[in-house]
């Protein structure tokens, strides 16, 4: 733009209308006040520059919205991003709530089976249950107990001829309490 | 620039909805369709000593409404009527809560029937939902339900056990908050646990329950032989003092006798009668005033306060003339007056101090709800015949619970355990954590329980309890007969009648006791011949006496035959 400028004759015919304009920006800054009005005289005296100047100013203006638009496109698109990543993150911790919640709800449930059929089992070993039943069966119950002594030597025979037993065999308690011990433990506190 | 302003202001907008306002908005929008519900923690459940349940807490799905989703509260209400069978006056109250638009939550009906809930929430009447809560259910057939107790509606102890422990069992409630649209149905997803629930604390009782059922049936089926009004058994492990069955049976208005759904064992209190020979006996040997052996002249009646308006005449069971008895056979004979000449040698202070260290007038240690701790009065308040009545059973009063304990202390080398209920508990990590053993001291020597032992055997083999006897396995026990106190103060009612406790407490094997046990008819028919502790109750003890050798694998120690074949 400047050699464009300069290549026109017009343009030294207007210089000494605006002589200052050459001065240095600090001594400018420095009479900006005194200056001030100069540049409404040339605008009204409708100086054959004006129409370059209201182009350049045009230029200008224009310029600076194009630069506002691209920051206001800047900021919007950031904000989109932003919002955008804001609501994936949401979406994604929806995803695992939802998921989360799905998984109690499955413990929920399996707890649930869990002691209805601790119920139905209890229900099942019902002593009186079990006693109708063998009734319908044609059992009854025992009269009595007949208490034989055995012969230490036959006893002592049997040991012998078979071996004895293996103690891991002759242990046949159960302690009851051990599998729902551990499984208290592991959902007893989940809800 | 319209157009950009507009663009700007739409991001402005934007931004303050998310950023700025956002918060705020969420929480009204949150509260708009969040409901807080507590979830209850899952009480504990209650197991026999096998691991059994007896009372499990259960899911159960109750019907709730959200008024401020019901449009129609007075249709929503008629359809829940017609599906839940509820009638007009509860129909009309069901509108009423479910119109009052200041709440977001009212139950419908609490634990319905599976079936029946699930065809409600088929409906998806606007408004109506439902929710899982815990149920509390006796499972086994309510067995021991005397023991255990109940739960109000709300899960809250209220009887027995579930009342004693209810700190324990019923652990520790949480939070829940849950979504719900515009209907006021949930939201898929949108049930959150805010703070979970901790489950109560398990117990596990002493009680076996399949002796605890045996107990039962054979309990009913005596009482109605004998139109009794009631009854009371208990099984004692004799060493640990753990109660293995426990039960108490009453006729109802009805006729039907059935299992008492309070522990009368160990809540009611009556003379022990007879029984209370044991103690006088074992007081008189074990203070070295007498031994099995000393003899005395025993006159058939004895009259207290002669010639005055005090005057008191005591009898033994049969009548007879004046007879030298040893100390021994006035146990197997169950004499009254010679119980009341062998323990005056030790005197009632003496006496006093035996039965307070039996047991009688405290509690056991159990602090079961509404247990009774009988009356055993200090010694300087007896008066006159009293002095000698409390000899044999009379002038004190004790549970059942107190007498099987007492009598144990005899059969567990004279040392007294605590009756105990509670075996284990397990937290709510599923640790258990086992209950020690009740308080323990000694009551009477080593040689005298011995002693006491080999007489009560001899009361089984040939005295006044020959119908408690176990083929192949010695008995030890002793017989109680006693009158009990009616209305007019007095031991018979105003048509001359009396009304009898019968009872019988005994351990087997006599000479190394497992377990002991005692069994009570509380008012046999007063005109049958089994209305005595010998007829009445003795019966039902070798019963249980064979039960609890197959439940607990008694086996009678070397030599131990039982009865000799001539006494049998």
């Amino acid at each position: 733009m400047a050699g464009a400028l300069k290549t026109t004759p017009r343009r030294t015919t207007t210089r000494p209308a605006t002589p200052r304009r050459v001065t240095t920006r600090g001594a400018e800054q420095r009479q900006s006040t005194r200056l001030r009005p100069v540049p409404k005289k040339v605008s009204t005296k409708k100086h054959p520059t004006s129409k370059i100047a209201k182009a350049v100013a045009e230029k200008s203006a224009s310029r600076g919205s194009r630069r506002l638009i691209l920051v206001v496109l800047t900021v919007v698109i950031g904000l989109v991003l932003v919002m955008l990543a804001v609501v994936s993150f949401q979406t994604r911790i929806a995803e695992r709530q939802m998921r989360i919640d799905r998984i109690e709800s499955q413990i929920r449930a399996e707890r649930d089976r869990y002691n209805a059929l601790r119920v139905e089992r209890s229900r099942l070993r019902e002593p009186g249950r079990l006693e109708a039943n063998a009734m319908s069966l044609g059992m009854e119950p025992g009269k009595g107990a007949d208490f034989t002594s055995v012969d230490p030597i036959t006893v002592a025979q049997v040991l012998v001829s078979t071996g004895g037993l293996d103690p891991e065999l002759l242990e046949t308690s159960v302690d009851p309490f051990a599998a729902y011990g551990e499984f208290k433990s592991i959902v007893g506190g989940k809800p | 620039m319209i157009v950009m302003a507009v663009f700007i202001a739409f991001v402005a907008q934007l931004v303050n909805l998310q950023f700025f306002s956002g918060t705020r908005l969420r929480a009204e929008g949150t509260a708009q369709r969040e409901i807080y519900l507590t979830v209850a923690a899952d009480r504990g459940t209650i197991f026999d000593r096998d691991g059994n349940e007896m009372a499990i807490t259960v899911p159960s799905t109750s019907i709730y409404a959200n008024p401020q989703a019901i449009a129609d509260p007075v249709a929503t209400a008629h359809v829940l009527a017609q599906m839940l069978g509820i009638d007009a006056v509860a129909e009309a109250e069901l509108v009423d809560s479910i119109s009052d638009r200041s709440k977001t939550f009212v139950y419908v009906q609490r634990f319905v029937d599976d079936g029946v809930a699930q065809a409600i929430l088929s409906l998806n009447l606007a408004g109506i939902d439902g929710v899982t809560e815990p149920k509390r259910e006796q499972v086994a057939g309510g067995l021991a339900r005397n023991v255990v107790g109940r739960t109000d509606p709300f899960g809250v102890g209220a009887a027995g056990l579930e009342l004693q422990y209810e700190k324990v069992l019923r652990g520790l409630d949480g939070t829940m908050v849950r979504e719900t649209n515009h209907s006021g149905r949930t939201m898929p997803g949108g049930t959150k646990v805010v703070e979970a629930a901790r489950p109560g604390t398990d117990l596990v009782l002493t009680i076996d329950r399949s002796m605890q059922f045996q107990v039962e049936q054979a309990l009913i089926q005596r009482v109605e032989e004998l139109v009794a009004k009631g009854g009371n058994a208990i099984v004692l492990d004799t060493v640990s003092g753990e109660v293995l069955a426990i039960s108490s049976v009453r006729r109802n208005d009805q006729g039907v006798v059935e299992v008492t759904s309070g522990n009368l064992a160990a809540v009611e209190a009556h003379e022990p009668g007879s029984v209370a020979k044991i103690f006088s006996v074992a007081a008189t040997i074990d203070s070295g005033a007498a031994t099995p052996s000393t003899t005395y002249q025993v006159p058939g009646f004895f009259v207290f306060d002669e010639g005055t308006d005090y005057e008191y005449t005591i009898k033994d069971a049969y009548p007879h003339d004046v007879e030298p008895m040893t100390l021994h056979d006035i146990l197997v004979h169950s004499s009254n007056i010679g119980t009341m000449m062998a323990a005056e040698s030790i005197g009632v202070d003496g006496l006093h101090d035996y039965l307070d260290e039996f047991g009688f007038g405290h509690m056991t240690g159990l602090e079961y709800p509404g247990e009774s701790a009988g009356s055993l009065r200090d010694a300087d308040q007896f008066r006159g015949s009293e002095k000698a009545t409390i000899t044999y059973g009379y002038g004190f009063s004790t549970t059942s619970l107190q007498l099987v304990s007492a009598v144990n202390a005899v059969a567990n080398g004279g040392v007294y355990v605590a009756p105990r209920l509670i075996r284990s508990t397990i937290d709510d990590k599923g640790v258990i954590w086992g209950t020690p053993i009740g308080d323990t001291h000694r009551v009477i020597s080593e040689s005298t329980a011995d002693t006491m032992a080999k007489i009560l055997t001899d009361v089984v083999c040939a005295g006044t309890g020959t119908r408690a006897q176990v083929k192949g396995i010695s008995v030890a026990g002793k017989t109680g007969t006693g009158y009990k106190v009616q209305d007019n103060g007095t031991y018979v009612t105003e048509d001359g009648t009396r009304a009898y406790f019968a009872t019988f407490v005994g351990f087997l094997p006599a000479a190394d006791p497992k377990v002991t046990i005692l069994v009570s008819i509380d008012e046999p028919n007063p005109s049958s011949r089994d209305r005595f502790g010998g007829t009445a109750a003795a019966p039902v003890f070798a019963k249980l006496a064979q039960v609890a050798i197959q439940e607990r694998g008694i086996v009678p120690p070397p030599g131990d035959n039982g009865c000799p074949p001539a006494a049998s």
